[in-house]
């Protein structure tokens, strides 16, 4: 009998050993399959959100479609690796589903790779239950079902993490230079991957088993800047470097979208109050300890959740990097500190108890994840939910009833940027947001703003108004605004989409989400 | 480019008709058959073509070399045009045609002895000097606007029909050109106590049932030939709308309940009332100089809008025409048909589902075309021998084809540019290289590091 890194025992023996290595192998292959079925599942139902909008615009403007190379610019920022995936799908069908199952594929391999991570760390046991609770996570689960950027990144980022720990744990250089060509395509998917660099850093710090050599860095730090090349290649070809720049003096200047409480309020939903409970727990035991694993993942989890407190603007989606962290410390929670606790404060219990009590708890964890996590795919999106946590009710009919009905160059303003790209990319009709700020140092470059709606409209470069519910609750000065071009300039309503809409009060009732307007001067 | 030869898609008359015509051709320009009564089969508004409405607007003061001189494929001004400063001193030198940096201009000199002046005996060389003899700016006469200007106007061309060889009907201002459009015809001598006399087109559709609207831009019922002031600032309505000279169109209810404001034109439009035959006239957008002739387009423009967003654009023509030359320099002399005219090119722009993109109509028109098409669309009888001999506009559209989607113009010509095609080509390509370099250069390191001894690469420990 060998004892794993926490202490756990497991069968060694040689039919044994292949026989546990099969039914892990079932296991975290079952566990795929759950996953894969959770984040596929009705994958189309609801039509794009406006982030989604946007990357698959651009994929599909990647992918030669000459309607979207004119509505959407290839360069808004970010990277293109995951617009580039969709676009490989594209050259199939422009299609909804398609697009998010590029997301759904990064979602379901981070299942298997965090196995291998937690089994690298602290054995399969805690990799196995890591594995599990990624699979059913609200926060996983919601996230990879949408194409963000996010959840490949995320993933690319867990295969640095785990790249690291390799390097650690076997001492070859090969898996510093891994652990860089992750980095610069977890990078390649979003730009923020780039936590990965100071996170390696404070490993190094932190973790006195980390030998480094200078020629293993050098050749580690070219790999990952010809990783990244692609970026800067972008920037280039598009002429776009003045953008890049606005985007990054934008970023550092926004005023804060949420207060600094923002995670901690989100957190306990999305990733499970029991799961946090358990990684406090488990964090015990790493404090404790503070052997290697225990400092890279504490690092694992610090570095970028003290980055995302610190930066001003906050994102439901932005922390799903440390989500398999969290998982794993659960886990070491689970499997490690439990059974410790219940000896000392149950001696009298049998030696299978702590295990038993274990099961009880990880079967009690996993049904309350998924309960939301199914109820979040089948249930009807409420009025005020974050952004990223869906797709857009009655947005994809309505922009598809655009593309049917409205003569091609027409031009359409609305509330915000949302409605406008849902307009770009289902009504593939050019769509101006009037939140949009004139001020450059206030909007984000790729948008375009409306500098004059009066004279735009009395000059025919504005015909329609678009409006929609989810925009004007959260701009309600805006939607004033707008509605006051609609009375000015002889509104008509000629289109209204309605869906199924959950109220603060948690009722469900049918809704008008999006009216369309024709205008003229 | 269309030919000539594409008119006559319209059904062959009955021999009546066939008889009135040729009445018609024999009375010509004296316009005695004005007063003939209708005896065309009419029945109410079926139509002989897919066209079930005609629009028709009837902008101010340009020609054709002023506004789509430059445009791709038409017949513009030839390589080497310079038209003299004065063609009897060749010395002063000549002038090219030269882009206008403002959209504002001078009103230069547009009457009938000032074009004869600019005509020239057909030379066509006389447009400075007869500027520069008025104490106007003759060199102006020589400008002209492109897509930079007129931008929506351009790439409706672009998107639909372009007429280049169409003319005003006389060699002169607005008002004759107007009766012209109306009635075939122009009048002579002061207006008589009862107003003019002479049918029009709208009485023929008035009496064969089919619908028809007057709509005038900021219409004031009040000002009519009864109680014209010549110097009243509101004076055009009656050179614009010349029913408003007729008294039977005044005081009629029938007649004079279809002379109405142009805000109408939108509700009518959008109420689904949109009638047979519209006739549109401007007011404060005419385009006319100074005016800003960016206003005009986009006047213009919304009205076409308007239209395209109804189900009516499936069975509607609307053209946008120019009443004259506006003193503005043309090198095509117009062709003489009579007395009077032709004068000289003015644009005029078909947009139509049946409209094929990029069509430059190079058939001969003027505005008798319009009524000609009226006549032969809903099977009313000519007015005069012009409109009975006139080339019907039918000829610039394509109705072989299924109505086309419409398609807004844009604000910027040319409208749609795909300048990022072979970026994404080259960011695609720089993707898959990356891409593919980085999975095959991990699959590399992480296949090496099997059946190497690791210490610590289970993390466990015996």
């Amino acid at each position: 009998m060998v004892r794993d890194g926490v202490g756990l025992t497991l069968p060694r023996s040689g039919a044994a050993l292949i026989s546990e290595r099969g039914r892990l192998f079932l296991m975290v292959g079952g566990l795929m399959v759950i996953g894969a079925v959770l984040r596929a599942w009705s994958l189309g139902t609801i039509g794009f959100n406006s982030d989604e909008a946007v990357y698959s615009g651009q994929a599909a403007a990647l992918a030669g479609d000459p309607t979207y190379g004119g509505l959407f610019q290839v360069f808004r920022a970010h990277p293109l690796l995951v617009q580039y995936l969709v676009s490989l799908m594209f050259r199939i069908a422009v299609d909804d589903t398609l697009a998010r199952l590029v997301a759904v594929a990064f979602g379901v391999a981070a299942i298997p790779l965090l196995y291998a991570t937690g089994s690298l760390l602290y054995g399969r046991r805690v990799g196995l239950v890591a594995a599990a609770l990624l699979t059913v996570m609200p926060y996983h689960v919601f996230v990879s079902r949408q194409i963000l950027l996010d959840a490949p990144m995320a993933t690319l980022f867990l295969l640095g993490i785990y790249c690291i720990a390799r390097f650690v744990s076997d001492g070859d250089g090969r898996w510093l230079y891994a652990t860089a060509i992750a980095g610069g395509l977890a990078f390649l998917a979003k730009e923020t991957a780039i936590l990965l660099v100071p996170t390696a850093g404070a490993m190094v710090l932190v973790i006195p088993e980390i030998r480094l050599r200078i020629k293993e860095v050098l050749i580690a730090a070219v790999l990952f800047i010809l990783a990244v090349s692609p970026y800067p290649a972008a920037i280039a070809v598009s002429g776009a470097s003045d953008t890049a720049r606005q985007f990054l003096v934008w970023q550092l200047l926004r005023n804060p979208n949420h207060t600094w409480t923002f995670y901690a309020e989100i957190l306990p939903a999305a990733v499970g109050t029991l799961v946090l409970i358990a990684a406090a727990v488990g964090l015990f035991s790493l404090l404790r300890r503070r052997q290697w694993q225990d400092r890279l993942v504490i690092v694992w989890i610090l570095a970028p959740v003290a980055f995302f407190e610190a930066w001003p603007v906050k994102g439901y989606q932005y922390l799903l990097p440390i989500a398999p962290a969290i998982a794993i410390v659960a886990g070491v929670g689970l499997l490690v500190t439990l059974p410790v606790i219940v000896r000392r404060f149950a001696p009298k219990l049998s030696v299978r108890a702590p295990a038993r009590i274990g099961g009880v708890i990880l079967a009690i964890m996993l049904v309350t994840l998924s309960v939301p996590t199914v109820a979040g795919i089948t249930t009807i999106t409420t009025r005020g939910s974050l952004a990223g946590t869906g797709g857009l009710p009655g947005g994809r009919e309505a922009g598809l009833w655009i593309r049917e009905h409205v003569p091609p160059g027409s031009t359409f303003m609305t509330i915000g940027p949302t409605m406008a790209n849902i307009v770009r990319y289902y009504g593939q009709r050019s769509a101006y947001g009037v939140s949009v700020s004139p001020n450059p140092l206030r909007r984000n470059p790729a948008y375009d703003p409306i500098r004059n709606p009066d004279r735009s409209i009395q000059l025919l470069k504005l015909q329609y108004i678009a409006i929609d519910i989810w925009s004007a609750d959260r701009s309600p000065f805006f939607e004033n605004v707008v509605r006051g071009y609609v009375t000015k300039y002889n509104g008509r309503l000629v289109y209204e989409q309605h869906a199924q809409v959950r109220g603060a009060d948690d009722s469900i009732s049918d809704q008008v989400v999006i009216q369309v307007y024709e205008i003229r001067p | 480019m269309t030919s000539a030869s594409r008119s006559g898609r319209l059904a062959a008359g009955t021999p009546l008709r066939v008889l009135v015509l040729a009445v018609a051709a024999a009375f010509g320009a004296l316009g005695t058959l004005a007063s003939a009564p209708p005896t065309a089969q009419a029945d109410g508004g079926k139509t002989k073509t897919p066209i079930e409405h005609l629009v028709v607007l009837m902008q101010e003061n340009h020609t054709f070399d002023n506004y789509f001189g430059t445009f791709p494929g038409v017949d513009g001004p030839p390589d080497g045009t310079c038209v003299p400063r004065d063609p009897k001193q060749p010395s002063l030198g000549c002038v090219e045609p030269y882009h206008l940096e403002s959209l504002k201009t001078v009103d230069l000199h547009h009457g009938s002895s000032i074009s004869i002046q600019a005509y020239n005996g057909g030379k066509m060389d006389g447009f400075i000097d007869a500027q520069n003899q008025r104490n106007l700016p003759g060199e102006v006469a020589m400008g002209y606007y492109d897509g930079r200007d007129l931008p929506l106007y351009w790439n409706l061309a672009t998107e639909y029909a372009l007429a280049d060889q169409f003319f005003s009907s006389v060699q002169g201002s607005s008002e004759a050109n107007h009766y012209y459009w109306i009635a075939g015809q122009t009048p002579a001598g002061a207006i008589p106590e009862d107003g003019w006399a002479f049918p029009t087109i709208f009485d023929r559709l008035q009496e064969a049932g089919v619908t028809w609207k007057f709509y005038v831009q900021n219409y004031d019922p009040t000002i009519t030939y009864r109680n014209r002031q010549p110097a009243s600032d509101k004076a055009a309505q009656l050179v614009w709308a010349p029913l408003l000279n007729f008294g039977r169109f005044l005081d009629d209810p029938a007649l004079n309940g279809r002379i109405v404001n142009l805000d109408q034109y939108y509700i009518d439009v959008a109420n689904g009332d949109l009638p047979a035959v519209a006739y549109i006239v401007p007011s404060g957008a005419s385009e006319h100089p100074p005016g800003d002739v960016s206003l005009g387009q986009v006047f213009a423009t919304s009205l076409v809008t308007q239209l395209m967003r109804t189900q009516a654009w499936d069975s509607s023509l609307f053209m946008i025409t120019w009443d004259d030359w506006g003193g503005w320099y043309d090198h095509v002399a117009p062709p003489a048909v009579d007395a009077f005219g032709y004068g000289f090119r003015v644009p005029t722009l078909f947009v139509s589902p049946y409209a094929r993109p990029g069509t430059v109509d190079s058939t001969t028109y003027d505005f008798t075309s319009v009524l000609k098409f009226i006549e032969d669309n809903w099977s009313v009888a000519p007015l005069t021998g012009r409109d009975a001999t006139a080339n019907s506009i039918a000829a610039a559209l394509d109705f072989s084809s299924a109505p086309r989607a419409a398609r807004i113009p844009g604000p910027t010509y040319p409208d749609r540019a795909d300048v990022e095609a072979r970026n994404r080509d080259v960011l695609s390509a720089v993707y898959t290289v990356a891409l593919g370099a980085a999975a095959i250069l991990l699959v590399l390191l992480m296949r090496r590091r099997r059946g190497r001894s690791s210490p610590m690469a289970t993390g466990e420990a015996t």
